[in-house]
């Protein structure tokens, strides 16, 4: 190729680059663009299997799920315990029981386990987030290292790289610790000062560790980046500008491929969102036939994509690719 | 050309377009954001751009003070009023600035754009930012409720009405405001959350496919449904919070309760009881047959008003029941707003459907007597307020009578003349020994049901002739529907009615305040419920407080008595029910509302009470008998202290009794101080080292030593 040539193209792509972000900065398209660079690719998952526990111990009012292992574990709050099945269902056993001391519950919430397998259990009306072995055995309550940093009402509880994720669903924060217990992050306001959050239920994270707030009292989800900062309100509406169309959103997760999940519990349906907030897909609906949902709440998807949905009236948790 | 030629122009290739393309998708500098206000307004606000500031190398940062035109344009470009109408100025310290475009310049629901000049820029050459897609809502309720800040509202008759925070003010049933009384915009505090796009309607109906009866349900949702917000995961109140120190005076207790070792008891709620199920159950109750759940006792679609904690003013729906006053008897009635007249055979005493002809309301202004033998169980009086009946004065004695109260707050003047309805009473007079002698009729104070919607049958009608008072409301008739008086002028009008006695509990985070005519609260503080989260704010009419409110325990123990009809003795003695005979505690009076001896949700050892109003928490103080407290204690010391303090209080007589006393100790809370204990050196409890105290639960106690 003649040198010409070369900078003949060269040229060409340059002008029309200029020429194209010119267009789009001038008549202000910049939303429509990023409409069109971040279609998320895929629908809704699909439904695998329900996990029920047996006849015997069925499950009350299960309010979050994680994954440990290979390992499904259930918070079967009304039963005051935790029940663990492997991902067919089958219930290999389960800890916990009413009362207020070690290893015990009145109101077993959030779930989540650490890189070693321990089980971390947020409990709301006890204020204390218990560690257990991945067996059940209690070892210790979740120090923190500054006592201010408690929670009132521990609710939503996740752990990502050893870090630990809960909301103070009373205190109307979400504060980010290391295992050891010293806090990294509060979070406790969206768009401005006086916009605080309200009875956070639940937190997660994406691929870039951004952070997203399932404002439950609120009706919206709060995005931040992974420093903290506000990016945006997603709760229904246009641009999150409108009264929200959520009513009250609960658990929360970001799929593989970046869209994120959330429960909304009282109109029992699951919505997804692409990374600007926009609603791809839901699906679920008020019911007990399969697909559907009784009072959903907790959300979690797993690192091959895998979603469990704990359904706190029909009793079961939804497993879905 | 050589290789590293060109790699050099791709490279800077590609930075010429990262450097545009960051450009292109920067974020609007100047903060461009229109939202849509609840009223109709829309709130423009932008920021300053950095170009704008100055100075914050050397100390905070600062900006000049720049006014900034918004233009409005309608979809299809044009400018709505004129380019310069809408202008701001930033805020020198934060950099921003706003704008407010009232309502009525955009029609709701179209879509307009907004566009930001500087208004130096008077020929707004150089647009610098600009939001599409803008749109307002309607505000649909005009300026409706807002029970955060005191108001006024223009009613449908022009009146002029005055609202307080606590929702005072409002005059129809369920205190939702005149026009549109179930809507609802986010700011409000009603029940949920209400919008015009609303989908939370489908969080409990099914238009087509529901299991449970006319009202479209999903089979057993309700107790569920309730409970996934009232469980402690939002901000709404905790059914089911766990036991603490401000719950033993609270009048719900709560569900949460530990069955093992603590023998809870629980009002079962979750819909596997019928109604019928309830201890001193009337058959002919208008839904006895229905699932026992938390929409037996509340409202879920909200009574309106935090105050009454969204209970039903019309429970088991008696306010359709018409009275009859004799077995098998046909009546006659005037069916709610169709002012249809109907004729049935449906006999049910405890009916709360009256209808007046003219010579059933008495007129005390016109030589009417109030009648000393029962009648009716409710009937209709006219009378003229005097100075002295409508001043209330919380912190006096003296002008404590509940007329005072309601009249008061209602804002009856001296000289107007009242109708309102009384209710008979046997308990109402007392020989010199204090012996009762006779029944009479006083004044009720309960709530006249007002049903502007399906299905029109609790209503209540005042008339003048054929013309209905109520609908639309006359204007010289202020009708006082929660507190059932009506005053005014046209009072003199009124020949005939139809009224449908409903209930109005008004409850705070105080038992005492149901019961105790001496309890004066403390204004100044906010009311919080058992889970710290504030009730009422502690300002605003003083007597509507934590004090004592009239009638309220009274209005309580017929509430508990819509289920439990026997157990309400002294409006009739001869109640149907298994136990309509029997001898029992008068609890149709504020001084023995039922709450004053039960819980309404639920109870345990932790949230019960001895004879001497102890509970778990005073007795496990540091320095009580069962201290888990102290420091210097041994973690066994504290277990056992609080399995002891535990066991203490453990009710023997375990049941479904939701009782505030252990055991039966909730006879000498009110009856120690009686003679026959004072002073009697064998009422020391040897645990406790208490002798028995004498005085009135929840009040100060004063210990009785031995002879």
């Amino acid at each position: 190729m003649k040198k010409k040539t070369v900078y003949i193209w060269m040229g060409t792509f340059v002008a029309l680059s200029v020429a194209l972000f010119a267009v789009i900065y001038y008549f202000h398209l910049q939303n429509d663009a990023i409409k069109i660079a971040s279609n998320v690719k895929g629908g809704p998952p699909t439904l695998s299997n329900y996990i029920q526990g047996d006849m015997s111990n069925p499950l009350d009012k299960p309010m979050d799920v994680t994954k440990i292992g290979q390992y499904v574990y259930v918070t079967d709050t009304n039963h005051k315990q935790v029940q663990v099945f492997d991902p067919s269902g089958t219930p290999i056993f389960k800890f916990g029981k009413q009362g207020t001391g070690q290893g015990e519950f009145q109101f077993p919430y959030g779930i989540a386990g650490d890189k070693d397998g321990n089980v971390y259990v947020a409990d709301l009306y006890n204020d204390k987030i218990s560690i257990f072995t991945e067996k059940g055995k209690f070892i210790k309550y979740f120090n923190f290292a500054n006592k201010a940093d408690t929670p009132k009402s521990p609710g939503g509880l996740r752990i990502y790289s050893n870090k630990l994720y809960v909301t103070d669903i009373q205190g109307n924060r979400v504060m980010i610790f290391d295992l050891k217990g010293k806090k990294l992050l509060e979070l406790t306001t969206a768009t401005a000062k006086d916009d605080t959050l309200n009875a956070p239920n639940a937190v997660t994270i994406d691929s870039d560790n951004n952070i997203y707030v399932s404002d439950t009292g609120n009706q919206r989800i709060v995005c931040y980046d992974k420093t903290g900062k506000f990016t945006r309100i997603i709760n229904g509406s246009i641009g999150g500008t409108g009264d929200s169309k959520f009513v009250n959103p609960r658990g929360i997760g970001v799929e593989p491929n970046g869209t994120l999940l959330m429960v909304d519990n009282m109109t029992h349906y699951v919505y997804g969102f692409d990374k600007n907030g926009k609603q791809v897909f839901q699906f679920g609906g008020l019911g007990s036939d399969k697909g559907q949902f009784y009072l959903p709440n907790g959300l979690y998807v797993d690192s091959n994509g895998q979603i469990l949905i704990t359904d706190t009236v029909n009793e079961r948790v939804d497993l879905y690719y | 050309m050589s290789k590293i030629k060109l790699s050099f122009s791709l490279l800077i290739t590609i930075l010429l377009v990262g450097i545009l393309s960051t450009a292109a998708f920067a974020k609007d500098p100047y903060g461009l954001k229109p939202v849509s206000q609840g009223d109709g307004n829309l709130l423009v606000t932008f920021t300053g751009n950095t170009a704008d500031s100055v100075d914050y190398n050397s100390g905070p940062k600062t900006y000049n003070a720049i006014s900034f035109d918004v233009v409005l344009k309608d979809s299809t470009g044009n400018i709505v009023g004129t380019s310069t109408q809408y202008n701001g100025t930033i805020d020198t310290t934060t950099g921003s600035g706003s704008v407010t475009i009232p309502a009525g310049v955009m029609t709701p629901g179209d879509l307009y754009s907004v566009e930001l000049y500087k208004t130096a820029d008077s020929t707004h050459a150089t647009l610098l930012s600009k939001a599409t897609n803008v749109v307002v809502l309607n505000p649909h309720n005009g300026a409706m409720l807002n029970t955060n800040t005191p108001t006024t509202k223009v009613d449908a008759n022009g009146n002029t009405i005055s609202i307080d925070q606590n929702g005072n003010g409002l005059k129809n049933s369920n205190l939702t405001g005149y026009g549109n009384p179930r809507k609802n915009r986010s700011s409000q505090k009603i029940h949920g959350f209400y919008q015009n796009n609303t989908n939370s309607c489908a969080s409990c109906h099914q238009t087509h496919t529901a299991a449970n009866g006319e009202s479209l349900l999903f089979k057993d949702g309700v107790y569920s449904t309730c409970s996934a917000c009232h469980d402690g995961t939002t901000g709404a109140y905790n059914n089911f919070a766990p036991v603490s120190t401000s719950m033993t005076s609270s009048i719900d207790g709560t569900f949460n309760v530990q069955t093992a070792g603590h023998n809870g008891s629980l009002h079962e709620a979750d819909g596997s009881l019928q109604i019928s199920a309830a201890p001193g159950g009337n058959k002919d109750g208008g839904q006895y047959n229905q699932e026992f759940d938390c929409a037996s006792c509340h409202a879920p679609h909200g009574a309106g008003s935090n105050l009454e904690n969204n209970l039903n003013t019309d429970p088991m729906g008696w306010g359709s029941v018409p009275y009859a006053a004799a077995s098998g008897q046909s009546i006659t009635y005037t069916k709610g707003h169709s002012q249809a007249t109907i004729t049935t055979t449906i006999d049910n005493k405890n009916g709360k459907l009256f209808t007046y002809g003219a010579s059933d309301i008495i007129d005390l202004n016109n030589g009417g007597t109030i009648p000393t033998t029962e009648t009716f169980p409710y009937i209709l009086v006219k009378t003229t307020a005097t100075q002295d009946n409508v001043v209330y004065n919380s912190t006096s004695s003296t002008t404590k009578a509940a007329f005072n109260y309601f009249w008061n707050r209602a804002g009856v003047t001296a000289g107007s003349l009242v109708i309102q309805t009384y209710r008979w009473t046997d308990d109402v007079t007392y020989d010199s020994n204090g012996k009762q002698t006779g029944g009479g009729y006083v004044p009720d104070y309960s709530l006249w049901n007002r049903e502007l919607g399906y299905p029109y049958v609790a209503n209540t009608v005042l008339k003048n002739g054929n013309t209905d008072l109520t609908s639309p409301v006359d204007p010289n008739l202020h009708v006082v529907w929660r507190d059932a008086f009506a005053w005014g002028s046209d009072v003199a009008t009124i020949s005939t009615a139809v009224v449908s006695i409903g209930i109005d509990v008004e409850t705070t985070g105080n038992i005492q305040s149901l019961y105790d005519s001496t309890y004066v609260g403390d204004i100044t503080k906010p009311v919080k419920d058992a889970n710290g989260n504030q009730l009422y704010d502690g300002y605003g009419n003083p007597e509507y407080q934590n004090a004592f409110i009239p009638d309220s325990g009274t209005e309580m123990s017929k509430y508990c008595a819509s289920c439990h009809v026997d157990y309400a003795s002294v409006t009739r003695t001869d109640v149907t029910g298994v136990y309509s005979q029997a001898h029992r505690h008068a609890t149709l009076q504020d001084k023995l509302t039922c709450v004053r001896c039960h819980y309404a949700h639920g109870s345990e050892a932790q949230i019960l009470h001895d004879a001497n109003d102890n509970t778990y928490f005073t007795l496990t103080a540091a320095g009580q008998v069962f201290d888990n407290q102290t420091g210097t204690l041994t973690d066994t010391q504290k277990t056992t202290n609080t399995n002891n303090a535990i066991s203490y209080f453990t009710d023997p007589n375990p049941s479904s009794a939701l009782k505030r006393y252990t055991g039966m100790s909730v006879c000498y809370s009110c009856h120690g101080k009686g003679e026959q204990f004072v002073g009697n050196p064998n009422n020391y409890d040897t645990t406790t080292s208490q002798f028995l105290m004498g005085g009135d639960p929840g009040t100060t106690r004063n210990v009785i030593t031995g002879k």
